[in-house]
């Protein structure tokens, strides 16, 4: 009697509830609507994105309650929650791995979306809001960046705003539109807290449904065949039809795969969290503390090299018109391609484009961490001149070394591999250029280097040369393993022979 | 429980109460209108107050102008003029200030002309560097390597009562006419 | 049976979890305040970040002095030291570190440094050399230090005569070169002595060193000899330069 009894009662409270909400209907649509069986292990991307867009909302909600945005306290706060809150830096860590992970299903989705043809007819506003959602995705990214509040997220505003103070016109109004005044302040930090806190979840979440109604409206788009042509006459009959035929039920078919992946990647993401900790806070926000090398995440470092390698003269314009453009362009795309083949065998031109792109971000991002631009900036006084260059030097070329270090020569240049990378390395400069081509290089300077005629006596500038001239490049290691070995050591002679030089001789 | 869609074809009003509806809809519309703008004035202007209303810059005190040593370029602290308490360690900035000769200077902000970086002075080299994308400047400023479209910014600088003083608030950008 | 091995799994990843949390690997470390620069650990970052450059990691075979010499930290007086560091020497390739610019490491933290090299590398303690570290004398010899400098140090130090250009020698190349001597404080000149540079072959004054035929002579300089050959090196600062090594034969 009670099994039944229960059952019955709970049976009256579910009907009750679909009655006054129509919940049923809305479960009966949303979860258990027929998909495409084809939709397999390539669909769990997007889910992926919006778990961890969960788990950023829940973990930033609780974040919130320990961090205090204000400027004077907001680097404690972190450093606070690191310490003190108890798994407070384990939050931090899957809040910020989270983001990433975020971020590059995110691309992922985007990129298998893009090479499926997905985004053609009768699916365009699922990918313009997809693409809506890739912008607020970036922007909460550099957002967050930016509630570190150390040395990066201060000097990051810097560059953000010297940007934006490039446009012409607005830029100024802009500019105090976003610091909140005319420096980086309190005030930037209130409105960076406000957009990432409030604005753009609140725009993400907004998004979110649209682009989940418009999918559940013209349903998930089918593996992609070869010859068979998207064409907006016959296209959505004949989906229709072939869901209506051979489709399963999202839940719980489809949903298995998304189901494995996310939970997969949860327990991945927990374990790099738990593995590499949270990221920062860095070094102190302090706008006089003068020795900073500002470096974005991850995720942007392809826009910094990008900053880096732009032409001056065209940075500007790049600057300010690349961006949005590119955004339109890809936001434009269903319009741009409505029809014609889905399938990337089909459509080499987005598979090379792909490919491009993809080398390209990772080039300039590779080069990004690299930044071999930059000069380091302690390098003259951290960077020993190693003592294969100091041995047998004349004390004139002695002094020299001394002054390549005291000139800061070293910040930029390279001996033996260590030192900066911004000019040549200048191992073997001896063997390039002449005394006197040493000379005037270095009193007029050209090639992007500066001209040391007005700074250096004739004395240092004799000294420098003196030392430059022995740097013949006998220190540099051979460049194939071994080559030295069977050089020195006679009984490497018959290599071709078959015996190995024993790395005893070394 | 599902249905079907309904037609969303507006009811046809009576027509003998079209005039006072037509009324109504329209006194409705202009009141909507005028509070909706009422309540977005404050909301929006305090969010872009700041970009449309900048505070001015003021005169800053550096410090005695006999302090600084001919032929020396220094770092010196200064607190920005709008700064709030909460604004915390970022309420302090920084220039360089160069010492030609006695009475004469040359003041530069410590933000790259490139993207704002702190650049760095070297009195060895008489440079200053970028630590992000590899701006290099002369010690007058003059862009000596990098992606600089110019020199550093400079402040206006005058001596009032030997003390030295800058014309400064604002982070400089490229909008800057100096 | 499936679902229970699941459950206690489950139970014992919670549990390990609950007790592994604080000794996770990216559990970050708490904020402790950098090592004072008198210990050996503080002193060593700091040398490694500010010094090595120009004075060889370790503090050794590096282009400047080489500060891991008991002898040498034995000798110099403890405020000439601080002088040093902090202003640096005007006219050398030494820079000063302190001052009370926004950038400039504090009086401090300098004395502080200057203990903890003393503790890392004067060892053992108390060590002075013979001939004092500073002083030198107007009166001092030049004809002295001529004659010194051909039988005791021109064996290895000859006269390049403009060809400066030969910068690589197993030897100790020339230090009459009037741009050498002119980048050098006399107080270099007379460490350089005093001290040698054992570290790239050089002897100290109480070393044995070559003789004008390369012989070994084992015969300690005097203080006397010290101020003289100083003297006699500081009159090439004003030895013309008219034919600059730059001019001599490339190699």
């Amino acid at each position: 009697m009670g099994g039944t009894g229960w059952k019955h009662r709970a049976l009256r409270c579910v009907h009750w509830l679909d009655d006054r909400t129509g919940v049923l209907w809305v479960l009966r649509h949303s979860m258990f609507h027929r998909v495409p069986s084809s939709a397999k292990w390539w669909y769990v991307f997007g889910s992926a994105t919006m778990m961890f867009f969960m788990v950023q909302v829940a973990s930033g909600i609780v974040l919130a309650m320990f961090y205090a945005p204000s400027a004077a306290q907001a680097y404690e706060s972190l450093v606070y929650i690191n310490e003190r809150v108890p798994s407070g830096w384990m939050l931090r860590a899957i809040h910020g791995w989270s983001s990433n992970a975020m971020c590059l299903m995110m691309l992922v989705h985007l990129v298998q979306v893009f090479l499926h043809g997905t985004y053609k007819y009768p699916r365009e506003l699922t990918w313009i809001f997809g693409v809506c959602l890739g912008v607020l995705t970036l922007g909460l990214a550099f957002t967050g960046q930016i509630m570190r509040w150390d040395a990066d997220a201060y000097w990051g505003l810097g560059i953000g705003a010297a940007i934006v103070d490039r446009m012409p016109v607005f830029g100024d109004a802009l500019r105090g539109i976003m610091l909140g005044g005319t420096q980086i302040s309190g005030a930037t930090l209130s409105r960076f807290f406000s957009l990432h806190v409030f604005i753009l979840p609140g725009l993400t979440v907004a998004l979110l449904g649209l682009h989940l109604y418009s999918i559940l409206r013209k349903g998930i788009s089918e593996m992609p065949k070869a010859g068979e042509v998207v064409d907006p006459a016959t296209y959505a009959k004949g989906y229709e039809e072939r869901v209506r035929k051979t489709g399963v039920p999202f839940y719980p078919d489809a949903a298995r795969r998304d189901m494995v992946f996310c939970g997969a990647a949860l327990i991945v993401l927990v374990g790099i969290a738990a593995w590499y900790g949270p990221m920062g806070p860095g070094a102190l926000p302090d706008p006089t503390i003068i020795e900073a090398s500002p470096r974005p995440d991850g995720l942007f470092l392809w826009i910094f090299a990008a900053l880096a390698l732009l032409p001056p003269s065209s940075e500007t314009f790049l600057l300010l018109v690349g961006p949005p453009v590119a955004i339109a362009l890809v936001a434009l795309l269903p319009f741009i391609a409505p029809r014609g083949e889905r399938a990337p065998s089909r459509r080499p031109l987005s598979v090379l484009l792909v490919c491009v792109l993809a080398t390209g971000a990772g080039v300039l991002t590779w080069l990004g961490t690299l930044s071999p631009w930059s000069p380091v900036m302690d390098a003259w006084t951290s960077t020993p001149v190693a003592p294969e260059f100091v041995a047998n030097r004349s004390p004139l070329a002695l002094q020299g070394a001394l002054e390549f270090q005291f000139a800061q020569c070293r910040n930029c240049h390279a001996i033996g591999g260590r030192g900066g990378m911004r000019g040549p390395d200048l191992t073997d400069v001896a063997t390039r250029l002449s005394w006197d081509q040493l000379v005037r290089q270095i009193q007029q300077g050209g090639g992007n280097m500066p001209a040391y005629g007005k700074t250096l006596s004739s004395a240092e500038t004799q000294a420098l040369v003196a030392f430059l001239s022995t740097l013949d490049g006998n220190a540099l290691r051979a460049v194939i393993p071994g080559a030295m070995e069977a050089q020195s050591s006679p009984d490497a002679m018959p290599v071709a022979a078959g015996t190995r030089p024993s790395s005893g001789d070394r | 429980m599902s249905q079907a869609p309904e037609s969303i074809e507006a009811p046809s009003p009576a027509p003998a109460n079209e005039n006072r509806r037509g009324f109504l809809f329209a006194a409705g519309s202009t009141l909507m209108a005028i509070g909706g703008v009422l309540v977005a004035a404050p909301i929006i202007g305090a969010a872009v107050a700041p970009g449309l209303l900048p505070e001015k810059d003021q005169w800053i005190s550096l410090g005695a102008a006999a302090n600084w040593m001919p032929g020396t370029t220094v770092l010196v602290k200064f607190l920005n003029p709008g700064g709030a308490p909460d604004d915390g360690i970022t309420r302090e900035n920084a220039c360089y200030v160069r010492c030609i000769e006695a009475g004469k200077f040359q003041v530069f902000a410590v933000n790259c002309a490139h993207l704002g970086c702190p650049v760095e002075w070297f009195a060895q080299s008489r440079l200053f560097m970028c630590p992000c994308h590899g701006g290099v400047y002369y010690e007058d400023g003059s862009r000596a390597s990098g992606p600089p479209p110019r020199g550093l910014f400079e402040f206006s600088w005058r001596i009032q009562d030997g003390t030295l003083e800058i014309f400064s608030g604002r982070l400089p950008g490229l909008q800057e006419g100096t | 049976m499936f679902s229970r091995t699941l459950s206690s799994i489950l139970a014992g990843v919670v549990a390990w979890i609950g007790v592994a949390c604080d000794r996770l690997p990216g559990k970050p470390a708490p904020r402790v305040d950098p090592p004072s620069l008198d210990t050996s650990v503080g002193f060593a970052g700091f040398y490694a970040s500010r010094c090595a450059g120009c004075h060889g990691a370790g503090g050794t075979h590096g282009p400047a002095r080489p500060l891991c010499d008991g002898e040498y930290l034995a000798s110099i007086p403890e405020d000439a030291l601080f002088q040093i560091v902090r202003n640096g020497i005007a006219g050398t390739r030494m820079p000063g570190f302190g001052g009370s610019t926004v950038t400039g490491v504090s009086d401090e933290h300098i004395r502080a440094f200057i203990i903890g090299m003393k503790r890392s590398w004067m060892n053992p303690p108390g060590l002075k050399s013979v001939v004092p570290w500073g002083g030198g004398s107007s009166d001092a010899s030049i004809e002295r230090g001529a004659t010194l400098f051909e039988s005791r140090c021109a064996f290895c130090h000859p006269s390049a005569g403009g060809q400066a250009l030969l910068a690589v020698s197993p030897q100790g190349g020339d230090v009459r070169d009037p741009f050498y001597v002119r980048l050098v404080s006399d107080q270099h000149l007379r460490t350089s002595i005093i001290f040698g540079r054992r570290d790239l072959g050089m002897p100290a004054a109480i070393d044995p060193y070559q003789g004008a035929g390369g012989e070994r002579v084992a015969e300690a300089l005097t203080t006397e000899d010290v101020d003289a050959l100083v003297a006699y090196l500081a009159t090439f600062r004003q030895a013309s330069t008219l034919s600059p090594p730059g001019n001599g034969p490339t190699r």
